[in-house]
């Protein structure tokens, strides 16, 4: 329960319709797309329109040492934005400004835009992000910085944090601050991360809104890829497969989105959705990878399609030619994943991480070892996420009927959180499992904690995240 | 400084490692910068390792004594003077070189400079693709610290955009790694946002005022081996402008992008057009002086032709000089400091970014005053990431002239508050930005607090931020 007066001084700022303490309402906010998580009901949500309303209901929740959670689309899967007991939500679905910068080649957003909305605005002006996460039709852009994620383009462009040029945050004690080339306010939008060094934009991106709440983001935008090319690989071996994935990056081949299926893996896939996308009967081989190059013109999309076929076969592979598969996960980006993990029915746990492209088969390795000493259903595919980042995302099936069968779930993902650290794997950002898993970074949590400490003295912003520091 | 915190260092380096002679602490009391008041340290010391690097800040820490971080010292707005009576830490004798060639990365001692690491890198056929004006003498960690950017900036950005990792000692002593080598079972560096929040960003253009850099891991890319160096002419800087964005829009891979009014030119070749063997030409109002760089020779060609189309497009003409791109960018590792010091004159500079939309705002700004400070001193720059310009006024002034270098100095503050005005941005919060920053309050509150809290003693290279510090 939130005091009555603290409610009454929160409707003054954002209008009693735009606050609510009824039981349906925190109900709707007690959980997320996260599943296997356990709900948690709010005292309050409060759904500001603009920065200035967020900086009143901060200082409000200061002055009242009301913990704080910061909620857009709501799609995260990690328990990012599961709030604390009677905890006030901040919901910024209302911040929806979309500021088009062209001749910065640049993007502003309120924190309340998802990828969908954005799409269908920049295309009207032939640019992209061309960065999209699996849950782009709901998820905001200010989210997915504040989670530090990745998606289809990552192939390319990197994880999100690398397009991002800077951020509007309100901080815990209601100040408010732009970061990049915008902290000048004469500036004529955002063209320059890296001015007024130090570098603090980077401080937000996966903080999971443990330093102040982001209620904008200014990013890179990139004149349309017209061009494509989309094709399969296959190779008998692990290392043929990563080899490959290595050189498509240093040949300067435009992979967009570069997937690397096992065998089993590929072949679950396509008895879900094979037939529905209208994907041919084959044999996979052991590995896959199912590869969508993009260019803006098409000689040169015609000279990286060239190219890749023969580093293929240079590393032992051989090319498929099977086209529909990338296909569809492209032009499919903003909902191809969400579609192929719930149309199955079954619930799942995720376990997202990135490894190195040649340490991918360890990840593989490590979660089915997990599912034969649990003895339950999972897979794992991933992508090429950056410079030479490899995104795997486990899913760790389970039956929300049966609490047993859930419990074994959430005790075999603690487990392959540490099984996958030992193998030189890395978590997008510290959520809460992930703290138990890693061992011999006590410096770093330590500095971790100090700047948390610095920044949110009184421990009100999203107190469950960045492992309870 | 005390014979008791000279033994301690002692202790730590050795003898050979620590010095408070008179005539080594003057090597150490000035760098490139010029016009800058130079000030005496109260000793250098040179450690080897991190570890070594750990003991000394905690000796400064436990006495107080103010350090200023130092490697190549080829930084030119004064971030290497120490504080009178400080300690000099040099860097110069960390110099591992370790190649992840699966990962595409590399990572260098903080005494490994940009000529030593390209030499070592170019056997492998692999290249750091950012060189600074003064590649010879900067190190990578200096560069990181300073935010810069170079040649090879206006394809692969700032040097911050490289970073995946770096290797800090705190002032407390304690060593942090970030990025994904955070993991200690990582098998080398591959990616910076990991285990988020960035805590990478903080050290970049920090200039060492939250801690010493020890190792920094960048991305490294296959060199590339096909170029193709042109000019263009137009007749309004707006045309020049644009032609440059829709050269980025098309994914024109551009290693180095400069633009020249007239005049800079003129004067630009004056000093090196010979050397180059450009030929003379009537240059026309602006000239856009371009590179593109590939690893495969195809591509070369579509972006070759595809640039000549875009400027006869925005209204230009090719002008087909290919010797002074190329002497531009053959010469990329001294070049820029070689035209700043082949004239003879002293100068300060103001680097700056600005949007390539407003690259003619600063050339507008820029003369006036010139004028109204009787100063000479001109500007060039160069593309310099997704769609920002990189700028390096300099103002001269003759050193033997306490009149003519005071005029230098305040035509350089006044520039400043111009700038700041235009929209353009500093890399770093040095002191003379601190001056021209306005309605930034709460901007600066919060880095003050971070550094309050991370450096409590103030000891690290004190004065260079002066805006985040305390009251002295």
């Amino acid at each position: 329960m939130v005091d009555k007066k603290v409610i009454t001084e929160l409707s003054e700022i954002v209008g009693e319709e735009y606050i609510s303490t009824k039981q349906d309402v925190l109900l709707a906010y007690s959980s997320s797309a996260s599943m296997a998580s356990d709900p948690i009901i709010p005292g309050a949500v409060v759904r500001p329109t603009n920065a200035e309303q967020v900086s009143r209901i901060i200082q409000v929740a200061a002055k009242y040492d009301i913990p704080v959670t910061p909620r857009s689309g709501g799609s995260s899967l990690q328990e990012e934005v599961i709030p604390k007991l009677d905890g006030l939500v901040v919901e910024l679905m209302r911040l929806d400004e979309i500021e088009l910068h062209k001749e910065l080649r640049s993007v502003t957003v309120g924190a309340g835009v998802t990828y969908g909305v954005l799409e269908k605005f920049l295309k009207e002006h032939d640019v992209f992000l061309p960065v999209y996460p699996e849950s782009a039709l709901v998820c905001t852009v200010a989210g997915n910085v504040a989670v530090n994620g990745a998606g289809p383009g990552s192939s390319k462009f990197g994880c999100t944090g690398e397009l991002v040029l800077g951020v509007e945050v309100v901080l815990p004690d209601g100040q408010i601050i732009t970061t990049g080339s915008e902290a000048n306010p004469y500036a004529p939008g955002p063209y320059q991360r890296y001015a007024f060094g130090p570098d603090i934009t980077g401080l937000f991106i996966g903080s999971l809104g443990g330093f102040g709440i982001i209620t904008k983001v200014s990013m890179k935008v990139f004149k349309r890829h017209m061009f494509y090319d989309y094709n399969t690989f296959g190779f008998e071996t692990h290392e043929q497969a990563e080899r490959f994935m290595v050189d498509i990056k240093q040949n300067d081949i435009n992979g967009v989105f570069t997937s690397l299926y096992e065998g089993p893996v590929l072949e679950l896939f396509m008895d879900m959705i094979g037939e529905e996308l209208g994907i041919p009967k084959y044999e996979w081989p052991f590995r896959t990878v199912s590869m969508t190059i993009g260019r803006v013109r098409e000689d040169m999309m015609k000279s990286d399609a060239e190219l890749a076929k023969k580093l293929c076969e240079k590393n032992g592979g051989h090319v498929i030619g099977i086209s529909e598969l990338p296909y569809s996960e492209w032009t499919g980006r903003l909902w191809f994943f969400v579609r192929a993990c719930y149309i199955h029915g079954w619930h799942w746990r995720t376990l997202y991480h990135h490894q190195t492209p040649t340490n991918a088969h360890r990840s593989v390795e490590e979660i089915r070892d997990v599912m034969e000493k649990y003895g339950f259903l999972g897979h794992t595919a991933g992508f090429a996420s950056g410079h030479s980042s490899f995104n795997a995302y486990p899913h760790l099936y389970f039956d929300p009927q049966d609490p047993e069968d859930e419990q074994k779930i959430r005790d075999a993902h603690k487990e392959l959180a540490k099984t996958l650290f030992k193998t030189g794997a890395v978590p997008f950002k510290l959520a809460p499992y992930w703290a138990d898993a890693i061992e011999g970074m006590d410096s770093y949590m330590a500095f971790l904690e100090l700047v948390k400490k610095t920044i949110d003295s009184r421990g009100i912003m999203n107190p469950r995240v960045l492992g309870g520091l | 400084m005390e014979d008791e915190i000279v033994q301690k260092l002692v202790a730590i380096v050795g003898k050979e490692y620590v010095s408070i002679r008179q005539d080594i602490l003057l090597a150490y009391s000035t760098s490139a910068s010029m016009s800058y008041d130079t000030r005496l340290p109260g000793a250098v010391v040179r450690p080897q390792t991190t570890e070594q690097v750990s003991e000394v800040l905690k000796v400064a820490n436990q006495h107080k004594i103010p350090v200023t971080p130092r490697s190549g010292g080829s930084s030119l707005q004064g971030e290497v003077i120490p504080k009178e009576g400080a300690l000099v830490i040099d860097l110069l004798r960390l110099t591992e070189i370790e190649v992840y060639p699966d990962l595409r990365s590399v990572t260098v001692g903080a005494g490994i400079n940009f000529g030593k690491l390209d030499k070592y890198l170019n056997k492998q056929d692999l290249w750091l693709p950012v060189y600074p004006g003064s590649s010879l003498t900067a190190t990578i960690a200096g560069n990181v610290a300073v935010n810069g950017s170079g040649f090879g900036s206006s394809q692969f950005g700032c040097i911050g955009e490289l970073v995946l990792g770096l290797e800090i000692v705190l002032p407390n002593g304690e060593i942090v790694q970030t990025g994904s080598e955070a993991n200690p079972n990582a098998s080398g560096p591959f990616l910076r946002y990991a285990f988020g929040p960035d805590l990478t960003g903080l050290f970049i253009g920090s200039l060492g005022v939250f801690g010493i850099i020890t190792k920094v891991s960048l991305k490294i890319f296959k060199r590339m081996h096909h170029f193709d160096y042109n000019t263009y002419g137009f007749n309004t800087p707006q045309e020049a402008e644009k032609f440059v964005i829709q050269c980025k829009e098309n994914e024109i891979s551009s290693v180095w992008i400069a633009i020249y009014e007239g005049k800079i030119l003129d004067f630009f070749l004056e000093m090196v057009g010979e050397e180059y063997g450009v030929p003379k030409h009537e240059w026309p109002p602006i000239t856009v002086s371009m590179v593109i760089g590939r690893i495969r020779e195809d591509q070369l060609v579509s972006d070759r032709i595809e640039a000549q189309r875009i400027c006869v497009e925005e209204g230009g003409h090719v002008i087909g000089i290919s010797e002074l791109p190329k002497g531009e960018w053959d010469d990329r590792m001294r070049e820029l400091a070689r035209s700043s010091y082949v004239h003879g004159w002293h100068w300060r500079i103001l680097y700056h970014h600005v949007t390539l939309s407003q690259w003619h705002r600063t050339i507008e700004e820029m003369w006036p005053i010139f004028d109204e400070f009787g100063v000479l001193g001109h500007t060039a720059g160069f593309q310099s990431d997704h769609s920002s310009y990189n700028y390096y006024p300099q103002i001269f002034f003759d050193p033997q002239d306490k009149e003519d270098e005071s005029k230098a100095r305040a035509a350089h503050k006044e520039l400043v508050k111009r700038l700041f005005k235009t929209g353009a941005v500093p890399f770093k919060l040095a002191p003379y930005w601190i001056d021209g920053i306005t309605e930034m309050e709460p901007y600066l509150e919060f880095v003050k607090g971070l550094k309050d809290a991370i450096d409590p003693n103030g000891i690290m290279n004190p004065g260079i931020i002066p805006g985040i510090e305390g009251e002295d």
